[in-house]
């Protein structure tokens, strides 16, 4: 059987940053995850991403912060989700799997876990709305990721 | 990464793999893949090898549910066919974009991911949903098997009612045979419509 779970990229910081791009993405894989592992550097931030430089994506969520469970959606939304980037700690990590990313007759489903480990967890869906294949992905927010947050994007083939 | 220094000549990676062989995880194996041309009422994998700890599916699917945006999918397990019997359980999480509803069911003849939300798409919704299905100790002779997944669909408000939703459903399965037979149907749809796609892969321990 082909061994199938490959790392594309990985991206660890150096230095403080509002923006992470995977570009030239090759169109050999049948799904896409990225991993994030961050912590931003000043103000906490949500993070939010680019489909090939589009933001045009709507969403659907469920959330829990220890409390109540709760579910949102909107349309034409690049929030990744409503997690935050905490700046007081690595607390925050995501999953993000691109299914079909590459397919050209269908829309492209975003599956996504987020959880900041001391505010809460949730799960999302987010569906681009275009046949074109995925060949960049952009994952940034309105302030900086810090020194030591990681950014992996690994690649699955399918038989 | 700084020019100071004097040091006029650097390579500038663009991630920490370049210039070194590229490291493939081995134990993370694609097992089989469908990928429908034509609607399909079920999918099933058989003759699944024991050699792994774990299995997961990870599917890309529309049905042709003809109502509601979005549909479920029923699960079955089993040896050389899937079993129908009342041996199995589910619970599920869902959020609808209005509201986050849990729910349960046992002594079921499947295990149904998105019992209360879309976690794929329809042809009335217009587009594909994915779950990704996991397996866990799938091949163990001395447990009942357990399956959890993440799904969902977002038709971006294009249909109304059972449309757009997020998912996780735990399932199990109460036999502790070793599972060689996973069967994949629409839950309200007949058919699977073309283009599915069903991949199936296995994890080694």
């Amino acid at each position: 059987m082909p061994s199938t779970y490959e790392p594309i990229a990985t991206n660890t910081l150096g230095s403080a940053t509002a923006s992470i791009t995977f570009s030239s993405i090759p169109n050999t894989y049948t799904d896409l995850i990225l991993v994030v592992n961050a912590k931003a550097q000043s103000a906490d931030i949500y993070p939010q991403y680019k489909l090939n430089t589009s933001s045009t994506l709507s969403r659907v969520y469920f959330s829990g912060d220890g409390a109540s469970a709760s579910s949102g959606k909107s349309a034409d939304n690049y929030i990744v989700g409503t997690q935050q980037v905490y700046a007081s700690g690595f607390l925050f990590n995501a999953i993000c799997h691109f299914m079909n990313y590459s397919n050209t007759t269908a829309f492209k489903a975003v599956l996504v876990r987020n959880n900041n480990a001391s505010r809460g967890t949730e799960a999302l869906v987010s569906v681009w709305r275009s046949t074109a294949a995925i060949n960049a992905i952009e994952y940034y927010a309105s302030g900086n990721f810090d020194v030591g947050s990681t950014f992996t994007l690994y690649g699955i083939k399918a038989a | 990464m700084s020019n100071a220094g004097g040091m006029s000549t650097i390579a500038r990676y663009a991630d920490m793999l370049a210039g070194n062989a590229v490291f493939v995880d081995t134990a993370y194996e694609s097992i089989a893949t469908t990928t429908l041309s034509t609607a399909t009422a079920s999918i099933t994998f058989s003759s699944i090898s024991a050699t792994y700890q774990h299995l997961q599916i990870r599917v890309f699917a529309q049905t042709n549910r003809a109502t509601f945006g979005g549909d479920g999918v029923q699960l079955q397990l089993g040896t050389t066919s899937a079993d129908t019997g009342s041996n199995y359980a589910y619970h599920d999480l869902s959020g609808n974009g209005a509201s986050a509803a849990g729910q349960g069911q046992t002594t079921q003849t499947k295990i149904i991911l998105g019992a209360n939300a879309g976690v794929i798409g329809s042809t009335a919704g217009g587009v594909f949903g994915g779950i990704v299905i996991d397996i866990l100790d799938y091949a163990n002779t001395n447990k009942y098997k357990t399956v959890r997944s993440l799904g969902g669909m977002d038709d971006n408000a294009v249909s109304a009612g059972f449309g757009t939703a997020i998912d996780v459903t735990s399932g199990l399965w109460m036999s502790a045979s070793a599972t060689g037979t996973i069967k994949l149907m629409p839950l309200n749809g007949s058919n699977f419509n073309q283009y599915s796609s069903f991949a199936l892969y296995g994890i080694r321990g």
